[in-house]
């Protein structure tokens, strides 16, 4: 502890603490444009220069620390002069175009002139210009030189926090700029970032130029739903059109950073011509609109004609619903259609893998804040490309490394944008990471350290095997008494809420296929999933699901399953929700309605085969309402009445949430507990299996382990695959790409400006291979699934590996997948046509409507 | 009597081989060394010699080099600053051409007292000559085993590398020349850590001028005592001074510390060309506040100068004479620290361009009243708020100018006009009226 | 003068890659203990060969040192040094900083601003001659001081001095 007197006021701070620091905690706000708190301090914008006795000149409080003894004095005259002089320089060529200027009433240079600065300015001469008309750097970003003051925070920022060294400070001087290279950013990661941290108008968001002032925009609170890093969004809106998206430095894990997602994907909620706008049945072999009694006398004579002792009921939620939604819906499942066949997590099957599933979440789960995981010596990644599947986690795992010397082992299919950080980089092809898991842990000697399980480990076939291994590595760690912290990075947003809230208990959605192939399944309630394009094997789902007698979709936008539903529900989308998401942090937090449902309704895309919606109002309605109601044509009542009623049955019987009181929950979010933890708090409450791992099943999975290590093939797996290119035979790997997360972002105007064509990404030298070059146009195939796309080179890319984003509807990249194989075969060849293959969807969104041929798995 | 010590070498034949500069006594000094003292012995000689830098900051070069934490795992570099770049010096290119061995025996032998084993030479890009014979030195002492491993048969090794800038003055900063090695945009860094704690890589490190380390070799072949009795007593030594302008013999002169300002410009210099009288001269490069005629009766001394409110700097004496302007003057060295700005903070990069501004309409005659007291405000509002010297030097030098010669500013204000402005004539400058150069040291 | 026209004989930097300069700035960046520091002199590199830093060289450096291309032009917009445009053969650079400044450099840069017909940073049609002033040169002795390419330093500088230089240079383009 050093002791300082700051304006009179002596007290003690920690060593290191910044003046600045410690003078905002004694009450003087000290004025700074380059200091942030992520960022390390620089000092370059003079502002917050402070005397200190005995210093010959004045300090810059934001880059000294204080020490024992230090006279500091923030508020003299000598201090204000100066601040006064900076500001009148840095105003001096600061263009006075305030009121055209969209930082307008939120400009730091405009609130310190205000509290700081001088009444009038002696400059006279000419300011300087870069230029006259604002120059767009990319899809988002636009900007202003001629307001730039140089603080350097974005080019910090997008070095240091994001990583993407995407922008720079070009020139000398005060010639000096900020910009991409050759003064553009096509090619970054289109976050935004820069133009959070920006104090003044010089780099400003495209899509909110010119629409609003500060003042006049409605900002909600909620969580970002394109992965379960759950970051805080703050969303400014008018009526039901979406101005911006932000993001509060002082609450949320993600302080004030977003991905490319969550700051431009939101608008995927405006799409109303996308959405599900009435009930609908199957009429014809036509889906009619029809009125929601009429929906639910359907599915009502569909069920009584289901022989439940020779048919079962399944269900299928998608693991971004919100905690209550989930709960509805099983709710609904078990009440009223009296079954336990639920899913959430249908893009692979985990059913097998369950019960290891649960016992790591229940022993070995830590569900505290990412930044207190990360204070650990040593972090292991495993199967996940953080930097485009859970960017802003990425970010503090980097700063953790920056500031704290976190060390990084990385365990992963695709090169990540941490591979230059890392002790230890690890390729592997899915199915390998069986074997590779415990060597990278034997890399390591450090104490403490923490586990982040990704979600290619879950895409995998073999992810049972791979969890029993993980299981028996961080059992054994343990027992050896090294600290170990374990946190999924999952890419939906309420994944872990969806296993908490024992989705992990019933069966996986593969079984549900297999039973309805073969005539055991009578009927199918699918929520907010589309497993048309989401479960491998693409063609027989059509096939299973064309057997059902009963297929009902519940969801807020036409999704391609829903095309061949009996019917069809609309339900609200995620800026209309009120709930809560579980991140991988274990924090429930808080998802706020962000505008009204549509009241009115726009026309659908027209289609030949499908009509599937007719002029009138919007009937969407709240998802719990809808089990609500549909229980009430069961002559049931689930008594899903409102949020607080919801959560607090959830409370009641899910332990892990049994301390929330959702009306609580602020902005800091509430932390969900551990089962076995939570068991301990209650000991004596009879239900839930036992969540401890027997010793056999431990001891088992140990030999299985040991086993397998001894048959690794190791390195030498690239080389094999290598050859296998000359013919461009490719191994394929998917997930998500930075800018699409699942598949409602290929509904944002935005991310799709970005980010429209699909594309495969494989080794530069594989390309060069087969005569081909980074965006050439390719073909690829298997069988009879044949895509075009376009090609990215990468080369950091493994060799023999082909990566393509789940998230591009055209692709379908599901047919290629199979749920047995470890991972598929394709062939990537020069195009056959010279046309991209675009999605529906996208054409729809910019306007074209022509019809782009048949659908998949029409039931007509 | 003063002897000539750092410039002996420059006048023989050849004097920047090898063979040269052995047979003249060369690398004695490290033979010595390495064989008879351990590095802080020989950082002990330095402190006890009063060794100021050379560079233009004059901080004493042993307790500099006592700061590098000796305990440290991490490697340790030297390096040698030869980025000279400061308006009106050239001393340093003086050594590099004609005695570069003098410099690599500095180097190695400043290595050697930190623990250094990795050296770099921070040359500017101009110098291309003088990096070359730099080069071709550096390939003798390899050839020769005093550069590389073991050297002199010790378990001393060292490797020396020329990094060539590429045209910034403030690379010549010492923290802007370790980023400009490191790969990064010339600019300052954030002190402390100071660069004998974390400098280069954020490995100790420490920074030197060409002459500073040219004066090792010295100090170890003839005592600290010797060199403690040049000069003056509290930055003594021999010295090189670099006259340019409006003089009748420019050039760079060894002479001890301490020697009067009038003596060097008038004695040595032997005062303006054509019986003009002298005006205005600059003791220390360009950020070195200017005196008067009537105030050169100064010692070239580093606390002397400072106390008289300007520096010894860089030791590049400016002459000019009575038909000089010192506004363009002014206006001349403003646009230089001006162009130079590497941009990073505020004072500097928006200040002086400010004061350029002003400078420009002044000199331009459209100077309004009102526009000297601007430019006070202004010098104000940047001196001491700087990230680095830069700003401070370049209101340094206005300051002076307006001290002494305010009434020259008012005059193109008030009557809109230069008076010393001669229209443009193409052969102005005929070779017949130019000084003569027979009492150049070098050339 | 203008009127002369050459074909330049330097390479073009278009043809893609360059393994000799790879390999050039390998060995180089293995002096510095991060291949960073190799910039600069792959920079010195290939403006020697192609007479100016096009975009593609910066990505070549960026690739070949692993540093984010606009790391690379961050550096290379830097330093005045480093061109991002093409010059004359011949780079005419004149001192005109104070001591210089003091011995006439004015008069001999409004010299031949009128005998080549052009300004400050402009090149003469033909793309001989670039004119560019400089910041001190560190020869004030023997000002005023011109440096043609990055060469040896023409000294002591007038107007019949230069006039001689301007038409050996000349003369070397016949």
């Amino acid at each position: 502890m050093t002791t300082v007197c700051i304006n009179g006021i002596s007290q003690s701070f920690d060593e290191g603490t910044l003046i600045v620091d410690a003078a905002k905690a004694l009450g003087f706000d000290i004025p700074t444009f380059c200091s942030h708190p992520r960022l390390d301090p620089v000092a370059v914008c003079r502002m917050c220069l402070v005397e200190v006795e005995g210093q010959p000149k004045l300090l810059p409080a934001c880059a000294t620390p204080v020490s024992d003894g230090m006279v500091v004095h923030t508020e003299s005259d000598t201090v204000k002069n100066t601040q006064e002089s900076t500001l009148e320089i840095l105003l001096a060529n600061h263009p006075l175009d305030c009121p055209v200027c969209d930082k307008g009433g939120e400009c730091q240079l405009q609130d310190q002139a205000y509290s700081y600065g001088a009444a009038e300015s002696h400059f006279d001469e000419n300011k300087r210009r870069f230029h006259e008309a604002d120059m767009p750097l990319n899809k988002v970003v636009v900007s202003n030189l001629n307001r730039c003051i140089q603080c350097q925070l974005c080019v910090r920022y997008c070095d240091e926090v994001v990583g993407a060294q995407a922008l720079g400070a070009i020139g000398i001087g005060a010639d000096t700029t900020v910009s991409g290279f050759m003064e553009s950013l096509e090619n970054c990661d289109q976050c935004g970032n820069c133009i959070e941290v920006c104090p003044v108008g010089a780099l400003m968001s495209l899509p909110y130029r010119y629409k609003s002032r500060p003042w006049d925009l409605k900002e909600v609170d909620t969580i970002c739903p394109f992965c379960a890093t759950g970051c805080q969004v703050t969303v400014g809106a008018r009526d039901r059109e979406l101005m911006r998206v932000r993001s509060k430095s002082e609450s949320g894990l993600n302080r004030e950073a977003l991905c490319v997602r969550g700051r431009f994907g939101l608008d995927f909620t405006t799409q109303t011509e996308h959405r599900i706008q009435q009930p609908m049945i199957r009429h014809n072999g036509n889906l009619v609109s029809v009125s929601w009694d009429e929906a639910f006398d359907f599915i009502h004579e569909k069920v009584t004609h289901i022989n439940k002792n020779k048919q079962s009921i399944g269900g299928l939620i998608s693991p971004s619903m919100t905690n209550e939604t989930l709960y509805g819906f099983q709710k609904l499942m078990q009440q009223v259609f009296g079954s336990q066949l639920i899913d959430s997590f249908c893009r692979w099957p985990l059913g097998q893998a369950y019960p290891v599933l649960g016992r790591l979440i229940d022993d070995f789960y830590s569900r505290k804040p990412l930044e207190d995981i990360l204070g650990v010596d040593h972090c292991i990644i495993l199967g996940c490309n953080i930097t485009d599947e859970n960017p802003v986690s990425e970010y503090m795992v980097r700063e953790a490394h920056h500031k704290n010397n976190l060390s990084l082992s990385l365990l992963t299919t695709r090169p990540t944008r941490l591979d230059r950080i890392a002790e230890h980089v690890q390729r592997y092809l899915p199915g390998e990471e069986v074997e590779l898991i415990k060597p990278i842990f034997d890399k390591t000697d450090s104490q403490k350290l923490c586990v982040l399980l990704g979600t290619d480990i879950f895409r995998s076939p073999r992810v049972n095997q791979t969890l029993l291994t993980l299981e028996s590595v961080l059992f054994s760690l343990q027992t050896g008494g090294k600290h170990v912290d374990l946190q999924f990075l999952l890419d939906r947003p309420n994944q872990l809420g969806a296993w908490d809230l024992g989705i992990k208990n019933g069966i996986d959605f593969e079984t549900m296929l297999k039973q309805s192939s073969s005539g055991d399944m009578g009927m199918l309630y699918v929520v907010g999933e589309d497993p048309l394009l989401s479960c491998p094997d693409g063609y027989s789902v059509a096939e299973s699901l064309q057997k059902l007698s009963l297929l009902v979709v519940q969801d807020s936008f036409m999704s391609e399953t829903a095309k061949v539903a009996d019917v069809v529900l609309p339900g609200f989308t995620f800026a209309e929700s009120a709930g809560t998401f579980t991140n991988n942090e274990g924090r429930v937090q808080r998802v706020r309605p962000i505008y009204p449902p549509p009241t009115k309704t726009v026309m659908n895309v027209n289609r030949a085969d499908i009509i599937y919606s007719t002029p009138g109002p919007s009937k969407a309605k709240r998802d719990t309402d809808i089990f609500n109601e549909l229980s009430l044509s069961f002559d049931k009542n689930l008594g899903l009445s409102s949020l607080e009623v919801v959560f607090s049955e959830i409370a009641k019987r899910v332990p892990e949430y049994q301390d929330i009181d959702v009306s609580a929950i602020d902005e800091a979010g509430a932390f969900s507990k551990n089962k076995t933890s939570a068991r301990l708090a209650l000991s004596g409450l009879p239900d839930g299996p036992d969540p401890s791992p027997n010793e056999s099943k431990t001891s088992s999975s140990l030999n299985q382990c040991n086993d397998q290590t001894n048959t690794t093939e190791g390195a030498n797996i690239y080389a094999a695959t290598a050859t296998a290119t000359n013919r461009g035979i490719f191994k394929l790997i998917t997930g998500n790409c930075m800018f699409h997360s699942g598949y409602l972002s290929e509904y944002s105007p935005t991310l799709t400006s970005i980010a429209d064509k699909a594309y495969v990404e494989v080794n530069e030298q594989d390309a060069i291979t087969l005569n081909l070059k980074d965006k050439d146009l390719v073909t690829v195939s298997r069988a009879s699934h044949v895509a075009n796309l376009q090609l990215k080179t990468n080369k950091h890319f493994p060799p023999g590996v082909a990566f393509i984003p789940e998230n591009f509807k055209s692709v379908q990249v599901n047919r290629f997948i199979h749920s047995t194989e470890d991972s598929s075969i394709i062939k990537i060849e020069p195009a056959l046509s010279q046309k991209i293959e675009i999605s529906l969807i996208t054409q729809a969104a910019t306007g074209a409507k022509k019809n782009q041929g048949k659908f998949m798995g029409g039931r007509g | 009597m003063f002897e000539t010590t750092l410039l002996k070498n420059t006048t023989l034949n050849d004097s920047h081989l090898l063979a040269t500069y052995r047979s003249n006594g060369g690398y004695e000094a490290l033979n010595n060394v390495l064989t008879n003292f351990s590095p802080e012995q020989l950082i002990d000689l330095v402190k006890e010699s009063n060794l100021r830098g050379r560079g233009g900051a004059g901080f004493p070069t042993g307790l500099k080099w006592s700061f590098v934490p000796r305990e440290s795992t991490k490697p340790k570099y030297l390096c040698c600053n030869a980025d000279e770049s400061e308006p009106g010096t050239f001393k340093d290119r003086v050594i590099i051409e004609k005695d570069p061995h003098q410099l690599i025996e500095g180097i190695v032998l400043a290595s050697y007292a930190i623990g250094a084993h990795v050296a770099y030479i921070y040359i500017r890009v101009e110098y291309s000559v003088g990096a070359k014979i730099l080069q071709r030195a550096l390939d003798e002492c390899y050839n020769a085993s005093l550069l590389g491993k073991n050297i002199f048969g010790s378990d001393f090794n060292l490797d020396i590398t020329i990094h060539h800038g590429a045209g910034a003055y403030i690379c010549g900063e010492e923290t802007a020349l370790l980023s400009s090695i490191e790969g990064y945009r010339g600019q300052p860094k954030l002190k402390p850590p100071f660069p004998a704690i974390s400098g280069l890589y954020s490995c100790p490190t420490v920074i030197n001028n060409v002459e500073t380390l040219a004066c090792i070799p010295h100090i170890v072949s003839k005592g600290a005592k010797w060199f403690k009795e040049i000069g003056s007593v509290k930055g003594p030594g021999p010295k090189l001074y670099c006259l340019s302008g409006r003089v009748n013999n420019p050039g760079t002169y060894e002479l001890p510390t301490g020697i009067s300002l009038r003596e060097l410009v008038e004695g040595y210099g032997g005062g303006a060309p054509n019986g003009k009288k002298i005006k205005a001269v600059i003791p220390g490069g360009a950020s070195a506040p200017m005196f008067p005629e009537s105030e050169l009766d100064i010692a070239m001394d580093y606390d002397e100068l400072m106390a008289a409110g300007s520096m010894f700097g860089s030791a590049g004496v400016i002459v000019m004479d009575e038909d000089s302007c010192i506004v363009k003057a002014t206006l001349s060295m403003l646009t230089f620290f001006h162009h130079e700005s590497c941009g990073k903070c505020s004072p500097c990069r928006e200040g002086l361009t400010w004061v350029v501004k002003l400078l420009h309409r002044i000199d331009s005659g459209s100077g309004k009243s009102g526009d000297i007291e601007e430019l006070e405000h202004l010098a104000n509002g940047i001196f001491g708020k700087c990230f680095c010297p830069l700003g401070d030097g370049a209101i340094m030098a206005l300051r002076g100018a307006l001290k002494y010669f305010r009434e020259e500013f008012i005059f193109h204000i008030d009557r809109g006009y230069c008076p010393f402005h001669k229209p443009y004539s193409p052969l102005m400058l005929s070779s017949e009226q130019r000084y003569d150069h027979s009492m150049h040291q070098w050339h | 003068m203008s009127s002369l026209l050459i074909a330049s004989s330097s390479q073009t930097p278009d043809e893609y890659f360059h393994p000799d300069l790879r390999d050039q700035i390998n060995e180089i960046a293995l002096r510095y203990p991060e291949r960073r520091s190799a910039v600069m002199p792959a920079l010195h590199i290939y403006q020697e060969r192609f007479g100016y830093i096009s975009q593609q060289s910066m990505e070549e450096i960026a690739d070949i040192l692993d540093m984010a291309p606009v790391q690379v032009y961050e550096v290379t917009s830097f330093y005045h040094h480093f061109r991002t445009e093409p010059v004359g053969k011949y780079h005419l650079k004149i001192c005109n900083n104070i001591s210089c400044m003091l011995m006439g450099a004015d008069c001999l840069i409004g010299h031949i601003q009128q005998i080549l017909q052009l300004k400050c940073d402009e090149t003469t049609r033909d793309g001989m001659f670039t004119l560019s002033t400089a910041e001190c040169l560190g020869s004030c002795d023997t000002a005023p001081v011109m440096q043609i390419n990055n060469d040896a330093y023409c000294e002591h500088l007038d107007a019949e001095k230069l006039n001689k230089i301007l038409r050996s240079l000349e003369n070397k383009i016949e």
